[in-house]
């Protein structure tokens, strides 16, 4: 409620207060005391009174408006999204500029490039380019491809050898998807290893993996260009798993993923 | 006191059905259907990143109303500016829409066209208050402005509005009568 003075005229804004039932009942009462008696006030008051429209069944119309199809760009969140806190400063500026990477990523005319060139660098841009390198990937991709363990643990090696890591199938040990191929791409100028994986309802899955130095960090949830994504950073490396199964079931992938990865990795630091 | 654990869920289940009253904000503010669109999109990511700093028990709308008017004024008004794209009134886009809408009343799209045609700060605010619903004091915290701005940003656009809804009502009956 707002506060009146009544030792002060009564003000264009503490009218429309009035009007907006914004006062307290006792002030309430002085302002229709002072109404009734100073026709001037009054005069104001019908002035002001005249712009007190039916606002919200106006503007229902441009609620109508909205795209139909918002809600199927809010991607759901996991369960537990939101009890991965950050726990540094350095987290923190990591996820304002996720953000403000996202919101140029994903505007899609001229605006988004505008404010694209408007945010700082975003150093996360890897994921970015695997996102929408992703994105191109439907159910049909991989549908042909069988391989078998051993094809798979031998394209992993070949695969693994480019980022001197020991990759093998024990690395994807239970998830709830396949294995169908590996390869090796480019990003930033380094090597970037997909692995391509086919979940549930064939929804084609890639776990990626490139030198990155940096802190260990634990698998985060993040959207990119319409694809859930989980990405943690352990011993120099980067890893994200990005598909466009639903988030939960990326998310359950992504935790799995991850511990392997700490596994194998403990252990061939340890050796 | 609720864990974090059910911040996410309360975003999760609340934010869909916000979508369309954020996209008719940034309709309002931008006056551009693409732009509300990438409004929508990156206040609902903004939300998801900052699902830890959302307080159980607190209003979600205003919550996300807030970071959606903070990346309208520090990304996409920014950009637009730049590009010169403000010469083009908000109200002509709101008209688009009402005049798409058969089901608008002339008397409805007379007042979109004048809530349209205020200064963008005196609009933000009529949308809060008098569309959306919110007591000044939540208006204020979503627009990071003190109550007395609300105020004062209110008695100035009831000022316009009352002057152009009474110039378009008199043309109306001089129209008729004629």
């Amino acid at each position: 409620m707002i506060s009146l003075d009544r030792a002060r005229p009564i003000s264009d804004e503490i009218l429309v207060a009035y009007l907006d039932h914004e006062l307290a009942d006792s002030d309430r009462a002085y302002i229709d005391a002072e109404l009734e008696r100073d026709p001037i006030l009054r005069a104001r008051h019908d002035y002001l009174s005249r712009a007190s429209l039916p606002f919200a069944e106006a503007f229902s119309s441009v609620l109508s408006a909205a795209p139909s199809n918002l809600a199927r760009k809010f991607p759901p969140l996991p369960p537990d999204f939101a009890s991965r806190k950050p726990k540094g400063s350095h987290r923190l500026i990591d996820r304002r500029s996720i953000a403000a990477g996202l919101a140029a990523a994903m505007v899609l005319g001229p605006l988004g490039v505008l404010a694209g060139r408007l945010t700082r660098p975003d150093m996360n841009n890897w994921r970015e380019a695997v996102a929408q390198y992703h994105k191109l990937y439907s159910d049909r991709t991989v549908a042909g491809i069988v391989a078998g363990r051993a094809d798979g643990g031998q394209e992993l090696a070949v695969v693994g050898n480019e980022l001197g890591l020991e990759l093998t199938l024990a690395w994807l040990e239970g998830i709830d998807a396949r294995y169908r191929r590996s390869q090796i791409l480019t990003v930033d100028g380094g090597p970037l290893a997909q692995i391509v994986l086919a979940g549930a309802d064939e929804k084609v899955l890639a776990y990626c993996i490139r030198p990155l130095s940096g802190p260990d960090a634990a698998p985060m949830f993040e959207s990119r260009a319409g694809l859930a994504v989980v990405h943690w950073r352990i011993g120099n490396f980067g890893f994200m798993i990005a598909g466009k199964a639903s988030p939960a079931a990326v998310h359950q992938a992504g935790e799995i993923l991850y511990r392997n990865a700490r596994q194998k990795m403990s252990i061939a630091l340890d050796s | 006191m609720n864990g974090p654990k059910e911040f996410g869920p309360d975003i999760a289940h609340g934010l869909p059905a916000l979508l369309p009253r954020l996209w008719r904000l940034g309709m309002s503010l931008s006056g551009k259907r693409d732009v509300a669109d990438d409004l929508v999109q990156s206040t609902c990511r903004r939300a998801m990143e900052r699902a830890h700093q959302f307080k159980p028990g607190t209003r979600l709308d205003s919550w996300v109303f807030t970071i959606l008017v903070s990346i309208w004024r520090n990304e996409c008004r920014s950009a637009l500016l730049r590009k010169g794209e403000t010469l083009i009134s908000v109200s002509d886009g709101l008209q688009w829409i009402c005049e798409n809408d058969p089901e608008t009343a002339f008397y409805h799209k007379q007042i979109v066209m004048a809530v349209g045609q205020l200064p963008e700060a005196q609009r933000e605010t009529v949308m809060l208050v008098y569309v959306e619903g919110f007591s000044y004091a939540e208006a204020a915290v979503v627009l990071d402005i003190p109550i007395g701005t609300v105020m004062s940003r209110l008695a100035k656009a009831r000022e316009r509005l009352a002057d152009f809804l009474g110039e378009a009502g008199s043309k109306r009956k001089k129209a008729t009568s004629e």
